[in-house]
C-alpha cells in the first residue's frame, strides 16, 4: 500500500468504516510507515480538538431544526436517490 | 459556526440545489490538502495555551477553510452527523462529502500544526499564544 492509498482510506479507518481487511492493510502500512502514522495521530488529535472545544455549540432550537430537516431530506433521497452523481 | 449550519439550512430549504455539481467540481484539485508538514505534535497541544488562546487558535484556524469543507467538517466531526446526513443535508453526493471532510481534516491538522508541534526545546512551554517559534513552516 502507497502512502497515498492510506491516505484516500484515513477519513474512513478514523470512522472505523471499513472492512476488516483494508484495515489490516492499513494498519500494516502504520506500522512501518512514521509519515502517515503521525498524519493519522495528528488528524485523530485535530478532530478530538475540535470536538472538545465547544467552539461552535448550537443553540437547541437550530439543532432541531436542522436534524428534523436533515430527516426530511433523508426521506427524500431514500425514494428519489441523491441528487449529485 | 452558527454560518456553518445557516449555510446548511439555507441549501435545505433551496429547491434546486444547480450548484451542486460545480461545488463538488472546483475542490478536485488533488495535491491542496496533502500532508506537507509531518512534525509530530507535543503531547498534550492544547494545554499549552490557555482557554482564550486556544479558541482564538481553533476559530482562526477553521476560518481559513473554504465553506464547503468547513460545513462538511462541523456538522460531521463536531455535529456528529453521519456522512449520509449530511450529505442530504447539504445535497451532495457521499463521495463527495468524503472527499471534502478528509481534505477538510487535513487541511485543519496542517494548519493547528503551526500551534501544536513538538518543539526542540519543550521547556519553554509558551510562545506567546501566537505560533511555535519559526521552525519553517511555509
Ligand atoms: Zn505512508
Amino acid at each position: 500500500m502507497k502512502c497515498s492509498e492510506f491516505l484516500n482510506e484515513l477519513t474512513n479507518y478514523l470512522d472505523g468504516v471499513i472492512d476488516e481487511s483494508t484495515k489490516i492493510e492499513l494498519e500494516n502500512h502504520l506500522s512501518w510507515c512514521h509519515n502517515c502514522y503521525v498524519v493519522c495521530d495528528t488528524t485523530k488529535k485535530t478532530i478530538e480538538i475540535y470536538r472538545d472545544s465547544q467552539l461552535y455549540e448550537l443553540p437547541d432550537d437550530l439543532r432541531t431544526r436542522l436534524r428534523s430537516a436533515i430527516m426530511k431530506k433523508c426521506q427524500q433521497h431514500k425514494k428519489h436517490g441523491p441528487k449529485s452523481v | 459556526m452558527r454560518i456553518a449550519v445557516n449555510e446548511a439550512l439555507m441549501k435545505l430549504r433551496r429547491k434546486k440545489p444547480e450548484r451542486t455539481v460545480s461545488l463538488d467540481e472546483d475542490i478536485k484539485t488533488e495535491d491542496d490538502s496533502l500532508p506537507r508538514e509531518i512534525a509530530d505534535w507535543s503531547p498534550n497541544p492544547e494545554q499549552q495555551y490557555n482557554q482564550a488562546e486556544l479558541r482564538e487558535i481553533l476559530s482562526k484556524t477553521i476560518q481559513g477553510l473554504p465553506p464547503g469543507f468547513r460545513t462538511v467538517f462541523v456538522l460531521r466531526d463536531v455535529e456528529g452527523l453521519s456522512t449520509e446526513e449530511t450529505a442530504a443535508a447539504l445535497d451532495l453526493s457521499v463521495p463527495a462529502v468524503k472527499s471534502r471532510l478528509l481534505r477538510a481534516r487535513l487541511q485543519l491538522r496542517e494548519r493547528l500544526g503551526r500551534y501544536f508541534q513538538r518543539r526542540g526545546n519543550e521547556d519553554s512551554g509558551i510562545v506567546d499564544g501566537k505560533r511555535a517559534s519559526g521552525d519553517g513552516n511555509q
